[in-house]
């Protein structure tokens, strides 16, 4: 089911922009991170959107008491606020595939339509990623690129938080590559290093077998 | 020649250093931008070097490791001279055909950047952007080395606030655990004297909690308000001496006062201005009664040594005397018995008599109060003693004036000369009497044991130690002014009229109450009344003895030899005749080696020998030891004036009995007499 897309705020930035956004979010203050989120999700309320909030640092009880004292009304509507945990939500099998996380997307994103929402925004920790044998680096990047197809079809606004004192540097300029907007210290800028998820996964692919042809 | 710039290239390289600050692990960074270097269409491949850590990305690979740290060690040790570094770069450039730009601050390199370019023209079009990351990166290593040291500065500041703080806090231990372990109460005071802290004995001493007191001023702990300015001008005008101590009245919580002995001294701060005081104050009120008590001892020590002086003077006189009465009164007595009864001879020779006889008593009064007097000591208890006195006195007071009595009692024994005690009760009675000039008024006479505090207080009143009874005889009469108090035991000392009173009545009483190894004491106030406490020890253990009243008999005779030996010629002349008319036979000596030779040459023909014990040559007690060394079959008689040089040899010499001057007919002949008849069944030392 495609809608016609609606100019929504992210709620820390002035400027409207249209759904279904996919946003990368380095950080490396946590408080500054918490506070830019409070404001995405609060605005999501008040535009009557369905939240997805994958907690990873804290437990999700934690998470709600501190958005709450963030302003964000929790318990505005019953059902409006799902937080998860994150490596519950993306690996229901111990281990990540982009496959399933992409129809977990999308059906998300349909419920809430079919529930009354306007929308849907979305907001995730992906440090679970870091955890030896949950995720590939292949098909975290996968799941990431091929994100920003599902969203032109599920307009889920989505923002990945990817800790940059946790991940490897490589793979947050790969990450970076497949994000089409980013958050820079709490102000969100067009991603110059996006590249379209044929071209980065094609050129990701033969870097990987130049590097492993050197390394043998 | 293409002079647009590739916005999209420039917009990537933005984001790389805009993306710089995120990543704080060093090689995560080196990746970070090495990766994104690498993906810029005109260079093939790229390495970076940044302190010690090294990546590389595209072909043809970059030089290896070593190459970069011999790099990195050569632009390290060109110091801070550009154009040797320069020089070091680009032959390394051309050496491995690369562009190399550098990571460095004006103090420090850092790394630098390894690229091969696949378009020259592109890369020098960039070449300022890319100078401009490794500008940033080098800015920000340098910015980490800062961090690092202000890390470890602000770690090692923190270490010594710790280590500071650890020895704060146990240094305000140790003062606490000092503080309160002061036995003195200690106060705190700011200058105006509001109190800031105090410890445990203050606590305890003043009966205040540390809350009740803090924030009080220090006029709340005075026992005269007053205290608080007069102080305060002293303390203001530091006319304290923080080395001296000062007596305070202070007043406890509880409102009892208190003397303190306190002493203040200012505290100051860090710059050595003086910001409150410190106070030391200890309770000396024990002290203070400990040395009153020690005071009234010292005098009652001193009238003790006094009246012993007195005594000593007073028995040297009495013993001249008595061997003047002596005579008088023995010559009187031989005198008498040639006269004719009822002759006016007689009559005259009775009057001398009597007046020698009352001379006698008068000395025997002064020998009391010296303790020379002969004393007939025995266990005897004192209960029906005094009973007896107040019977007799009972009748001589007035009746205006009331009797109270509690003797009946406990019974307290004690080794004592009846007579004496009877006199003892009849001078305090006396004095009491005439104390209340109304002759109204009330006198109380009790008994009760007494137990004084402690030996040392006996010692120093040369008591022996024990219990005690103690006769307290009260009157409520005029009272003694204080400075009268120290003389009223000295001998003629009076307050009555002329004729009213001999002044002899309290020293004897001392004189006897000393004799018998007590003490006398007085209480009084003016106007009120006096109270003199009689102390004497409880006999222990000894028999009691009934007093038997002397009968009047014929006086007993006898034909023994006796050798009679005095060096004063008029009383061993009056001896000899009263001797003889008794019908002994005497030998009459004055000069006692001349007698023991007598004696050594007949030793058998004398049956007894009374001798004086003050003689020059030879004192009695040796010529009695010699006469015993010779014949210890002969009985041996000292007489003396001095009772205590009897008690003095008794031990020494074996004596079969003993005379006091002056002697008169009737002791002199039953004393004899029972001495011989007691020989009469072999010697039995002791009288």
């Amino acid at each position: 089911m495609i809608q016609k897309q609606r100019k929504i705020s992210m709620g820390f930035s002035d400027e409207k922009l249209l759904e279904g956004q996919h946003i990368i979010y380095l950080y490396n203050d946590d408080r500054e991170r918490k506070k830019t989120m409070a404001s995405f999700l609060q605005q999501g309320l008040l535009e009557n959107e369905k939240l997805l909030y994958l907690v990873d640092d804290i437990s999700p009880e934690e998470m709600q008491k501190e958005l709450s004292l963030l302003g964000v009304d929790v318990q505005r509507v019953n059902n409006c606020f799902d937080i998860t945990a994150g490596h519950y939500a993306c690996c229901p099998d111990h281990y990540f595939t982009a496959e399933f996380m992409l129809k977990t997307v999308g059906e998300f994103y349909e419920q809430a339509i079919q529930n009354g929402f306007t929308g849907a925004r979305g907001a995730g920790e992906m440090s679970w990623a870091l955890v030896e044998g949950r995720a590939t680096v292949e098909e975290l990047l996968n799941y990431e690129a091929q994100l920003n197809h599902i969203l032109q079809r599920h307009p889920l606004t989505t923002v990945c938080q990817y800790d940059a004192r946790r991940f490897d540097g490589a793979l947050i300029m790969d990450l970076l590559s497949v994000h089409p907007m980013m958050i820079v210290r709490g102000q969100l800028v067009k991603n110059p290093s996006y590249v379209k998820p044929e071209i980065f996964l094609q050129e990701y692919r033969e870097r990987q077998q130049r590097s492993s042809r050197l390394d043998h | 020649m293409n002079n647009v710039p590739d916005f999209q290239t420039l917009h990537k390289v933005i984001l790389i250093q805009s993306t710089i600050h995120l990543l704080q692990d060093k090689k995560s960074l080196i990746r970070f931008v090495c990766r994104g270097f690498s993906e810029l269409p005109w260079l093939s491949s790229v390495g970076l070097f940044l302190q010690g850590e090294y990546v590389s990305e595209g072909s043809p690979a970059s030089p290896g490791r070593d190459d970069s740290q011999n790099l990195f060690d050569a632009l390290a040790n060109s110091s801070h001279l550009k154009k040797e570094q320069d020089a070091e770069l680009t032959a390394f450039e051309e050496r491995h055909g690369l562009k190399c730009i550098k990571a460095a601050t004006s103090f420090e390199v850092y790394g630098f950047l390894l690229v091969r370019p696949s378009d020259e023209k592109r890369f020098q079009e960039f070449r300022p952007y890319l100078e401009n990351t490794m500008n940033l990166i080098a800015l920000r290593a340098e910015n980490e080395e800062q961090n690092k040291i202000i890390r470890r500065h602000q770690e090692d500041l923190e270490s010594l606030i710790a280590e500071r703080t650890r020895a704060l806090k146990e240094s305000e231990q140790k003062y606490r655990t000092l503080f309160h372990s002061i036995r003195d109460a200690l106060l705190v005071a700011d200058l105006q004297r509001t109190i800031i802290s105090c410890n445990q004995a203050f606590t305890d001493l003043f009966g205040y909690s540390l809350e009740e007191i803090q924030g009080c001023r220090t006029e709340i702990l005075y026992a005269d308000s007053s205290q608080f300015p007069r102080l305060g001008k002293r303390l203001q005008d530091k006319a304290y001496d923080p080395n001296l101590f000062i007596t305070i009245d202070y007043k406890k919580k509880s409102g009892e006062a208190f003397p303190g002995e306190t002493n203040i001294f200012g505290f100051v701060d860090a710059e050595g201005c003086e910001i409150g005081y410190i106070g030391l104050i200890r309770d000396i009120s024990v002290q203070l009664k400990a040395e009153q008590e020690r005071v009234r001892y010292e005098q009652l020590l001193r009238q003790a040594q006094k009246m012993e002086a007195i005594g000593t003077l007073a028995g040297g006189i009495a013993h001249d005397f008595n061997n003047i009465l002596a005579s008088v009164i023995g010559y009187t007595e031989l005198a008498m018995c040639d006269a004719q009864k009822k002759s006016l001879l007689y009559e005259n020779l009775n009057e001398v008599l009597t007046a020698g006889n009352r001379a006698r008593d008068l000395i025997r009064q002064i020998l009391a109060i010296s303790r020379h007097e002969d004393q007939s000591k025995q266990v005897v208890p004192i209960n029906p003693l005094i009973k007896e006195a107040l019977k007799m006195l009972r009748s001589t007071v007035p009746t205006s004036i009331e009797f109270k009595e509690d003797i009946d009692g406990k019974t307290f024994n004690v080794q004592a000369d009846p007579t004496q005690i009877h006199q003892v009760m009849v001078n305090l009675v006396t004095n009491a009497m005439q104390a209340m000039d109304s002759h109204e008024g009330t006198i109380e006479v009790c008994l009760d044991a007494y137990c004084f505090e402690d030996w040392i207080k006996q010692k120093a009143l040369h008591l022996t130690p024990g219990e005690y009874v103690r006769l307290s005889v009260s009157d409520t009469g005029s009272g003694i002014a204080e400075d009268q108090i120290d003389k009223i035991f000295e001998p003629y000392y009076t307050t009555k009229e002329k004729g009213a009173g001999t002044g002899l009545g309290l020293a004897v009483v001392h004189g006897i109450v000393k004799s018998h190894g007590g003490l006398i004491t007085v209480y009084s106030e003016e106007g009120k009344g006096s109270t003199f406490h009689v102390y004497l020890p409880l006999a222990q253990n000894q028999t009691l003895k009934q007093t038997a009243a002397e009968s009047e008999e014929p006086l007993p005779t006898g034909t023994e030899h006796i050798l009679l030996i005095d060096d004063e010629l008029p009383i061993v002349k009056m001896q000899q005749q009263s001797l003889e008319r008794l019908g002994y036979v005497v030998t009459a000596k004055t000069r006692s080696r001349e007698a023991l030779e007598t004696f050594r040459s007949s030793p058998d023909k004398f049956n007894l020998v009374i001798t004086d014990m003050t003689m020059p040559e030879m004192t009695g007690d040796k010529l009695a030891a010699a006469v015993k060394a010779i014949n210890s079959e002969v009985a041996v008689i000292l007489c003396t004036g001095f009772s205590e040089q009897i008690e003095a040899h008794k031990e020494n010499i074996v004596l079969d009995g003993y005379l006091m001057k002056p002697v008169d007919k009737t002791r002199m002949a039953t004393t004899v007499r029972k001495v011989l008849d007691s020989y009469s069944q072999g010697p039995v030392p002791g009288s």
